[in-house]
């Protein structure tokens, strides 16, 4: 599905990624931890063409799509679900959702709106109502419907936790392994490696830009290294307190 | 032979190839971080981690060896604290004993290996595995035991014993498997003497140990009514699980999306191609508590890429019975004149020895002739048989081999033995 070699990317001189390399296989979960600043979202916005890399190749199947703009990435079914979900807060629901599939015919839009809604039962119940008016839950189920609208393969998360009380987080986790079952791939970039690593298959570690660490989610949680720094000391579940 | 992992084990060269990348990538970024022996060679070398941008610039890295292991005892290669490590294996070898740390995943993916190796021997659930691997040295009994356990068969441990006592386990348990040495496989063979074969359950020899060859298979086939299977391990990485055959024996398939091998040039340690013969460089690729990259190995193989009719992609390495060095390979484990001195000599100072190895490859027996005074050999007889035992002691303790000492003559050291070699 999506194979990255070697991606070196940032803002002007500032080198963010230096050297990435990952994948993601068809109808798999993967997950990229790292702290703040480690070149977490500049590898989503470099993925999603908003960014053009200083260097590296990113292959969708096997074809090249490593400078294609934003536009043609979604074209080639790559949808981005940003940090802060970017919503057009005075527009109704339903028209931010059909925002999202301004690149596809309209004839096959009404389906996909049902599916998403089929997905998320409360954007159904509010379509009409602005979407600065909704609950932090409910932007991020907006934000991520937004991203299906185009029908992607492989959707881009940026922080979908972010922001949000940890039950309502887990509702959007528990939503996105629906997307994984069916069949939809997803890189998955996320501060709350908890969630993360339970709901991701496989997973990265980077640091300052390199990636320190790979392996499937269970190798990942087992690490120390990775318990220490981004699990926390002597971490618990919820039910464990 | 089922495939235990057949997803990566099958995997196509482009989804290997991108896997080792990756793999590779984080190795070098975290051994420049947390290793000091490998950022400076990186650096003296001119080399950021940054620079690996593909598989081929591996040949850019320094190469790392025995050496270079034992200057840095012994947790100087370690990329994790010593808290985050669960078990330490003394990996047995010229210049005396490497440390090799594990942690719980590395354990977790040796494991994994060995079981992957196991069952392409043909080793199933339905197996009884008896292991005469010596678990008092080296990590290959444990690892045999616990790739054996991954899938389900039933385990004997039973080092130590004399090949009489392995024969009467083996039949009385029924033993289908028989995880050895070659020269414990081949002991065992002899010891069967005139046994009905069709009262010995064993189907299968999975054969662990430094030296393996096609003529050694037949030996070991002639005697035991088994199908042979060479694997290779290395203490310093993982025993066994690197490499083992599959049931077209063409070669050891390498662990390659844990290891990548490259064949160079003994001497001047160039790259050489597939197909060319020369000494085996290892780099892990999994390896969190002491990963070890461009790691020569000593031993002289062929790497062979061409696919195999097992289904399995990875690359194969010819067996390896050859060293580099002037190693000495006894028993599945070995030792460099170097280090019987070093041992023997902190028992009697600058006393004159010999070694000789005696029986064929696979049963080599390790004889050390060690020279005494007349005077100090017409001595009681129970001395003599002390100072015996404790060198044998001493060798065995500190060099992970059985070694055979004999007290002569000084006189008798520097003339070849009776028979010759």
């Amino acid at each position: 599905m999506l194979r990255v070699e070697n991606l070196t990317s940032g803002y002007g001189r500032i080198v963010a990624l230096k050297g990435v390399s990952l994948h993601v296989n068809p109808g798999e979960m993967v997950t990229l931890i790292g702290a703040n600043g480690s070149g977490k979202s500049t590898l989503l916005s470099t993925l999603a063409g908003l960014i053009r890399p200083m260097n590296g190749k990113v292959f969708l199947g096997n074809r090249e799509v490593t400078r294609l703009s934003p536009e043609k990435m979604v074209r080639q079914g790559v949808a981005l679900v940003p940090e802060g979900r970017q919503l057009f807060a005075p527009m109704s629901v339903e028209d931010n959702l059909i925002l999202g599939a301004y690149t596809r015919r309209r004839d096959g839009q009404s389906g996909t709106l049902d599916e998403v809604f089929g997905l998320f039962p409360i954007l159904r119940e509010r379509r009409a109502q602005p979407a600065g008016t909704l609950s932090g839950g409910e932007q991020q189920m907006l934000a991520i419907g937004r991203a299906l609208m185009s029908r992607p393969s492989l959707l881009l998360l940026d922080e979908p936790s972010m922001g949000l009380a940890p039950r309502i987080a887990q509702d959007i986790f528990a939503t996105l392994s629906d997307l994984k079952r069916s069949d939809t791939s997803m890189l998955l970039v996320e501060q709350n490696a908890h969630l993360a690593l339970r709901a991701a298959d496989r997973g990265y570690v980077i640091e300052t830009g390199q990636i320190v660490l790979e392996g499937d989610s269970e190798s990942l949680r087992s690490n120390r290294d990775v318990q220490r720094a981004y699990l926390g000391r002597g971490y618990q579940e919820a039910w464990d307190a | 032979m089922p495939i235990l992992d057949p997803k990566t084990e099958t995997a196509s060269r482009v989804v290997l190839r991108q896997v080792q990348l990756e793999r590779l990538q984080a190795t070098v970024n975290r051994a420049y971080r947390h290793v000091t022996y490998y950022r400076e060679t990186f650096d003296r070398a001119g080399i950021l981690p940054e620079n690996i941008r593909s598989l081929d610039d591996l040949a850019r890295l320094p190469i790392t060896t025995r050496d270079d292991l034992l200057a840095h005892q012994p947790y100087a290669l370690f990329a994790v604290p010593l808290s985050d490590v669960l078990r330490l294996h003394p990996a047995a070898g010229a210049g005396g004993p490497v440390v090799v740390g594990y942690t719980q995943n590395d354990i977790a993916t040796w494991t994994r290996m060995a079981a992957r190796s196991l069952a392409s021997a043909g080793v199933t659930r339905e197996d009884v595995l008896q292991i005469t691997l010596d678990y008092s040295h080296g990590s290959a009994a444990i690892g045999t035991q616990s790739g054996a356990e991954i899938l389900g068969a039933s385990v004997i441990p039973c080092s130590g014993l004399s090949p009489e006592r392995q024969a009467e386990v083996m039949r009385h348990y029924r033993a289908t498997v028989l995880a050895a040495t070659p020269s414990q496989a081949l002991r065992l063979g002899s010891a069967l003497g005139d046994l009905d074969p069709a009262s010995i359950t064993l189907r299968i020899a999975f054969i662990v140990g430094e030296v393996w060859s096609d003529a050694l298979r037949e030996e070991i086939e002639s005697v035991l009514p088994v199908e042979a299977f060479g694997s290779y391990g290395l203490s310093e990485m993982a025993v066994p699980g690197l490499a083992t055959e599959c049931e077209c024996h063409c070669g050891l398939h390498v662990s390659e999306d844990n290891a990548l091998a490259e064949v160079v040039d003994p001497e001047t340690r160039a790259l050489l191609p597939n197909g060319k013969a020369g000494e085996l460089v290892l780099t892990t690729l999994t390896r969190e508590a002491v990963p070890m990259i461009r790691y020569a190995t000593g031993d002289l193989t062929v790497l062979d890429d061409a696919v195999c009719a097992c289904g399995r992609t990875y690359v194969r390495m010819s067996p390896t019975h050859e060293r580099t060095d002037d190693m000495v390979v006894v028993g599945g484990g070995r030792v460099s004149p170097k280090q019987i001195e070093t041992v023997l000599h902190g028992i009697l100072p600058d006393a004159p020895f010999r070694i000789h190895t005696t029986g064929g490859e696979g049963l080599e027996n390790l004889e050390i002739r060690v020279g005494m005074s007349p005077e100090w050999l017409d001595g009681e007889m129970r001395r003599v048989q002390e100072l015996r035992d404790r060198i044998e002691t001493a060798i065995h303790e500190h060099l992970g081999v059985s070694a055979e000492i004999r007290l002569v003559e000084t006189s008798r050291i520097d003339r070849p033995p009776r028979g010759g070699e």
